[in-house]
């Protein structure tokens, strides 16, 4: 079995993620423009932010993520791509793999470390605390683009199926939420919860692949 | 009628609540078989008619 | 032996005298268990008087919510192995039953918790999360499959949602130990046994057989009717064919 059709389907992905030249730029614009209308919305107070500025960055990574995984897979069903993996085969749940790893890196990892720059901005206090964060907002995006990957696959077949893959996907998307904000509070939960964090998100580069490739294989019938 | 104490109203309301809502899906599950049951007859008859 | 329940004929047959079985025992048991919760039982002053009678019919309905998501789940499973179509049949008809349930103890649940702990809602509670988002997952569920093109994809995709989403059943009974949290912890099921009171105790259980049975009741009406409908749908293909 070669690795060439995994690393093909990496490097287009990587590819198209790249958006033809902009690069980490798009999804670096949105991360920016949600976090400016954050204090927009919800007021200026500086202990406000302080409090609501991790839970919005972990917020904009899911978005992020949605956004991003939306025609991850609808593309490939349209145009045989699909049929053509099918019968290179690679496995499947690998070629899955691959390309949301491509997509993560080239959308997830960026956010997550710009995040100490957004922290500053939500007036959090400049420490290398902001530098652990950035890597659990890294572990955590890696989950969400797994997950949500899940939620493409299935909704392959769907007509503007945005709105489905995020129903699907935001539950699978809470305990790293859960845990990644308590990670972060500082409060009494926050020492075992990256490892928590870490499990579920391992737990999503286990099982997704394979979730994912059963889909695909529904999404090419 | 019991005499529940302050909190009388928030009793009542998750109780009704439940009521409700298990009564209505009840209601609905009844109809829809009864609707399919129905359905099912006609098409059946319809069949040994026309065969 | 497991093919018999595999059998759709079998199955109407066992349905047509189980499913009021359950209905009847259910209601009684139900009935039973409001007229201890409501008059009978003595109110507990620790756990902030009358209010905590709410309890009767939401912790029922928490365990309706997930035991039925783990019954989706078990049967998406068989369907996805053995393909027996009943089983397709039974996680299909589970799935809108189990969100009701799991509204039920959203919105009793945060009525509850009102007066209790001053607040509808705490959005860093893991187990409330958990119990939301498995709502989500029901309705994500039957919306996933209406939204496929025909019956078996639609079964296949269920399939592979319900079972991937299985994970999150354990999360909502060990969160409220591992997070801290203002909901309460277990007391029903621990490592020592039952920790409430009988008084409060057989009520509780004897609520939570008799929604379990109604529900079951439930699912094998709507098991009932979709079997109909399948079966109209085939004999219109036919009819369609044969004209």
């Amino acid at each position: 079995m070669s690795g060439a059709p995994l690393l093909a389907a990496f490097r287009q992905s990587l590819g198209e993620a790249w958006a033809g030249g902009a690069g980490a730029l798009l999804p670096l614009g949105f991360l920016g423009g949600t976090a400016v209308l954050v204090p927009l919305g919800i007021g200026t107070d500086a202990a406000t932010l302080k409090a609501v500025g991790p839970g919005i960055i972990w917020v904009a990574l899911a978005l992020a993520s949605l956004v991003t995984l939306e025609r991850i897979f609808q593309a490939d069903t349209e145009d045989g791509t699909l049929d053509l993996w099918l019968q290179a085969g690679a496995p499947v749940s690998a070629l899955a793999a691959a390309k949301t790893l491509a997509h993560w890196l080239s959308a997830g990892l960026p956010l997550a470390l710009f995040s100490p720059v957004l922290a500053l901005m939500f007036q959090a206090q400049a420490s290398p605390a902001l530098l652990v964060n950035a890597g659990l907002y890294a572990l955590g995006s890696l989950a969400f683009f797994f997950w949500g990957g899940v939620g493409a696959a299935l909704s392959a077949t769907v007509r503007r199926g945005g709105l489905l893959i995020s129903m699907i996907a935001l539950p699978l998307y809470v305990p790293t939420a859960v845990f990644g904000a308590l990670a972060m509070s500082g409060g009494p939960g926050s020492t075992g919860a990256p490892l928590f964090l870490a499990a579920s998100t391992l737990c999503a580069c286990a099982v997704a692949p394979y979730a994912m490739s059963a889909a695909l294989r529904l999404a090419a019938d | 009628m019991p005499e529940f104490d302050k909190n009388a109203a928030y009793i009542w309301a998750c109780y009704g609540i439940g009521a409700l809502l298990i009564l209505a899906l009840t209601l609905q599950v009844a109809l829809a078989a009864r609707s399919a049951r129905k359905r099912l007859a006609s098409l059946a008859t319809n069949d040994s008619d026309g065969a | 032996m497991w093919s018999y329940f595999a059998n759709p004929h079998k199955f109407l047959r066992l349905s047509d005298w189980l499913a009021p079985t359950f209905y009847a025992v259910g209601a009684l048991c139900i009935a039973w268990g409001l007229w201890q919760g409501l008059w009978v039982v003595p109110k507990d002053e620790y756990q902030g008087g009358d209010i905590m009678r709410v309890m009767f019919i939401h912790v029922p309905a928490a365990w309706l919510a997930m035991a039925s998501y783990s019954a989706l789940a078990v049967a998406s499973f068989i369907w996805f192995v053995w393909r027996h179509e009943l089983a397709d049949i039974a996680a299909k008809s589970i799935a809108p039953l189990g969100a009701v349930w799991t509204a039920i103890c959203l919105a009793t649940g945060a009525i509850w918790g009102k007066p209790t702990w001053g607040t509808w809602w705490q959005w860093n509670d893991a187990r409330m999360m958990s119990v939301l988002f498995l709502l989500f997952l029901f309705l994500g569920y039957v919306a996933l499959r209406a939204s496929m093109d025909t019956r078996q994809k639609a079964a296949r995709a269920g399939a592979i949602l319900a079972m991937v989403g299985a994970i999150n059943v354990p999360l909502i009974k060990f969160s409220v130990d591992m997070v801290e949290s203002i909901h309460q912890g277990a007391s029903v099921i621990t490592a020592d046994g039952p920790k409430m009171a009988a008084v409060y105790l057989t009520p509780l259980l004897i609520s939570g057989l008799g929604h379990s049975l109604f529900f079951g009741g439930l699912v094998m009406t709507s098991m009932r009717t979709e079997i109909r409908e399948r079966r109209i749908a085939r004999l219109r293909a036919a009819s369609l064919e044969g004209a």
